[in-house]
């Protein structure tokens, strides 16, 4: 089955076992939480760390990310977006 | 006439035909996966030699076959110790085993706060011998390959052993408790029984629209106040945040935007709940001013 390769089982699986802080990522139209932890992230990492770790668990260059915005928030979950165009 | 600081090209050459005789004068020791070529660094400079038997795998004495250029031949096993002096080269982590996969095993990093290696997802593991899966395990890096060295036997046996007992009972990784486990062993443990039930969901059910939605919002810090299904493909959510009514409509399937609420420049489907609490926060920073009441008809 196709989704029985070990990178989309770890994609399920981490979904699942996401319990601290958590990254929240808009990319392509679609949406998915990853566990920070999971990343080796936390609320100290910097813009650059983010984008390369998520650059790296979803597999694509992390100049695909150009346009993008980290928001941080209280709670320690970040959100990783498109860049907003108010007007 | 010779630039003193420039190497002699004939002279570098030499040196490398020289340094290829040597090479196939001696054993020297590899581990060899089927199929595979096997790389040889002599005096700074990788040899790529395919082996004779392309199915052979395991750790080898190897041959360099002066007949056959680029060739080498199995001729030996290695000791025990010889392979552990080889492997003691190569800098090392600590693994949880998963599964074999095509006959590869694979498996996530044990630590996350290695500041050694960094690795995201599962990685294959060269040449397992004598591990099972959730065992966690030394494997060694040579900077293309993960190779298996042992076991981690500081590692606590019944955490592995009750969690593979968990899965022969199918207990459901929700329903999963066990004493000193560490969280990469849980990634591990939920990614078996998914591969042991495809069709499971890693949740013990479905969560309702209403649970999402206060999912997505919760994630930015902001909480659901109502929200009301129009038809089963749009929503129209009414959260609060730092003391002010926002509304907005969504997909309720999948929660992108159809309108924010705020005017993103006709974007707003690029967009999800989550990501709109985060443009607030945004558009609050820079001062932006809009209609925090509004209201959908």
């Amino acid at each position: 089955m196709a989704n029985q390769d070990p990178k989309t089982l770890f994609n399920r699986a981490n979904n699942a076992a996401a319990t601290g802080p958590v990254l929240h990522v808009r990319f392509d139209g679609r949406s998915r939480d990853i566990a920070m932890e999971i990343l080796d992230l936390g609320a100290g990492s910097s813009d650059a760390a983010v984008f390369q770790a998520v650059a790296a668990f979803l597999d694509v260059n992390v100049a695909r990310f150009d346009g993008m915005v980290i928001e941080r928030h209280q709670n320690g979950n970040m959100t990783l977006r498109p860049e907003a165009v108010f007007g | 006439m010779k630039n003193p600081e420039r190497p002699d090209p004939l002279a570098l050459i030499a040196k490398m035909a020289a340094e290829e005789q040597k090479l196939s004068d001696q054993l020297f020791l590899a581990p060899v996966v089927a199929g595979g070529q096997v790389r040889v660094k002599v005096a700074g400079i990788v040899y790529a030699l395919r082996l004779d038997d392309p199915s052979f795998e395991g750790w080898a004495l190897l041959q360099v076959r002066s007949e056959k250029p680029g060739h080498a031949s199995v001729v030996g096993k290695p000791t025990i110790a010889q392979i552990s002096e080889y492997l003691k080269m190569l800098p090392r982590l600590r693994v949880v085993l998963l599964d074999q996969f095509e006959n590869r095993w694979w498996g996530i990093q044990a630590s996350a706060g290695d500041k050694n290696f960094q690795t995201t997802g599962a990685l294959p593991v060269k040449l397992v011998t004598t591990a099972a899966s959730l065992d966690t395990v030394y494997v060694r890096f040579d900077g293309a390959h993960f190779w298996y060295e042992t076991t981690d036997r500081r590692r606590d046996p019944t955490v592995a052993r009750t969690l593979r007992q968990a899965l022969h009972n199918d207990v459901h990784p929700e329903e999963l408790h066990c004493k000193g486990m560490v969280p990469q062993e849980r990634v591990v443990y939920t990614m078996l029984y998914l591969k042991k039930h495809p069709a499971a969901n890693p949740h013990m059910r479905e969560k309702t629209s209403r649970e999402l939605i206060e999912e997505a919002l919760g994630h930015a810090g902001a909480r659901l106040d109502a929200f009301w299904l129009q038809n089963e493909n749009q929503a129209t959510v009414r959260f609060e945040r730092n003391g002010r009514t926002h509304t907005a409509n969504i997909d309720p399937k999948n929660l992108t935007l159809f309108s924010a609420g705020v005017c993103l420049s006709g974007q707003d489907q690029k967009f999800d709940l989550t990501s709109l609490v985060s443009i607030l926060e945004e558009h609050e920073r820079k001062g932006g001013g809009y209609d925090y009441e509004h209201e959908y008809d």
